[in-house]
């Protein structure tokens, strides 16, 4: 994680975690990018719940959350995982760890509904997360120059709101390598665009999403000049 | 940007080549009149008079073999900075085959590897002359641009959501 990205959000308070989010976890190869519904009670409870899967028992018991220096931790033993988010930050998220895997999760505050600790509406369609954000502009940045001067290669990671228009919101660093790497990666996110999608009421109307930015260089080889291996003959007899 | 970079390399390698003395001390004229008068045409980027000075000092005189080793390097500026970098390579070798520790000429050298494209020769030159000397601008200067034309970025974006 980049020092800078904790650095930037240093002066905000910190956030009111409890209640009921709406999370994306990524970075686990296995299981892809996993959509969940966390909640922290206000007696230190922490559940989880992946909407569509088990409705008759939605909400799995994590350990309890603890908060250590604006710092949030929790943990979930079937997966191994440990999470930690920094509050003083402008939404909920941070990373997560086992023993062999490192990721990151990112949350947008859940609706009326999913607070209520409802997951599925009377008819059974799940009620939160179903559909997954198609983007309709998917910008790419520009390698900054210096760094390719530089043979800087580098990574950045933005977490962001969309809301139902499509549109990117609230984008804030979770991963950065080389601060040469901000710019081009914020412009090109907030270039980018979603397909637009109809709220429902009661679920949240912001979805949480991350886009990472991994930025390499590849070697050119050298042009091979097929003449500069011909043997002239100048001496050659006739 | 071709054009003061050249400028750079090719004044930077003449002055001090020509001028530099072990304890730093600058001294103009330092006995081969000729090699002064050639470095500094080389310095204004009058590369011909350059070329045609620092010549005259290598044949007038008898250089020692460092300032032999300079002279040739300061050529290898010279051909270079006038886009013939074959020549230059030649003299930039003749330089370093009697002065093997002088990182000016194989910056040179670098430079006239890169003008033909060659930017594995120039980087293999380029790290000589930074194991001799770490901080020289030009080398960081040619190095920028070597990895400008001998490096293709990509980035891979991925969504999480």
């Amino acid at each position: 994680m980049s020092g800078t990205a904790e650095e930037a959000g240093a002066q905000l308070d910190p956030i009111d975690h409890t209640g009921a989010w709406t999370c994306i976890l990524y970075g686990d190869p296995d299981r892809g990018d996993e959509r969940a519904l966390l909640s922290f009670g206000p007696d230190g409870s922490t559940r989880l719940a992946r909407p569509g899967q088990d409705v008759s028992v939605p909400w799995t018991p994590l350990s309890r959350w603890s908060i250590e220096n604006d710092q949030l931790s929790f943990s979930d033993a079937r997966s191994g995982r440990h999470f930690l988010a920094a509050l003083r930050r402008p939404g909920l998220g941070g990373e997560w760890r086992t023993a062999t895997l490192y990721g990151g999760w990112w949350c947008t505050k859940a609706g009326e509904a999913v607070d209520a600790r409802l997951l599925t509406e009377p008819a059974g369609i799940p009620i939160a997360m179903t559909m997954p954000l198609i983007p309709e502009i998917m910008a790419t940045p520009d390698y900054p120059r210096q760094a390719i001067r530089e043979a800087k290669e580098g990574r950045a990671v933005i977490c962001f709101e969309v809301d139902p228009r499509g549109v990117v919101h609230d984008p804030h660093f979770i991963e950065l390598s080389d601060e040469i790497f901000r710019a081009p990666s914020l412009d090109a996110l907030m270039r980018s665009h979603y397909q637009p999608w109809t709220a429902r009421p009661g679920r949240s109307t912001e979805r949480p999403a991350c886009r990472s930015f991994a930025y390499s260089l590849e070697r050119i080889t050298d042009p091979f000049d097929p003449f500069e291996s011909v043997e002239p003959f100048d001496s050659a007899e006739p | 940007m071709g054009r003061i970079t050249l400028f750079g390399l090719a004044g930077c390698l003449a002055a001090s080549a020509i001028w530099a003395q072990p304890d730093n001390r600058t001294i103009i004229g330092s006995g081969n009149e000729f090699l002064s008068a050639g470095a500094f045409a080389i310095r204004m980027s009058q590369y011909n008079e350059g070329i045609r000075l620092t010549q005259l000092g290598l044949t007038r005189y008898q250089p020692s073999r460092t300032d032999r080793a300079a002279a040739l390097s300061n050529l290898c500026a010279a051909y270079a900075a006038k886009g013939d970098p074959n020549v230059a390579i030649d003299f930039c070798t003749q330089s370093l085959e009697i002065d093997g520790g002088n990182w000016r000429a194989y910056n040179n050298r670098a430079y006239a590897y890169y003008l033909k494209g060659m930017y594995s020769e120039a980087t293999f030159d380029l790290d000589a002359a930074a194991a001799i000397n770490s901080d020289g601008r030009q080398i960081i200067q040619l190095r920028g641009m070597i990895n400008e034309r001998g490096l293709r970025p990509r980035v891979i974006m991925e969504d999480h959501q």
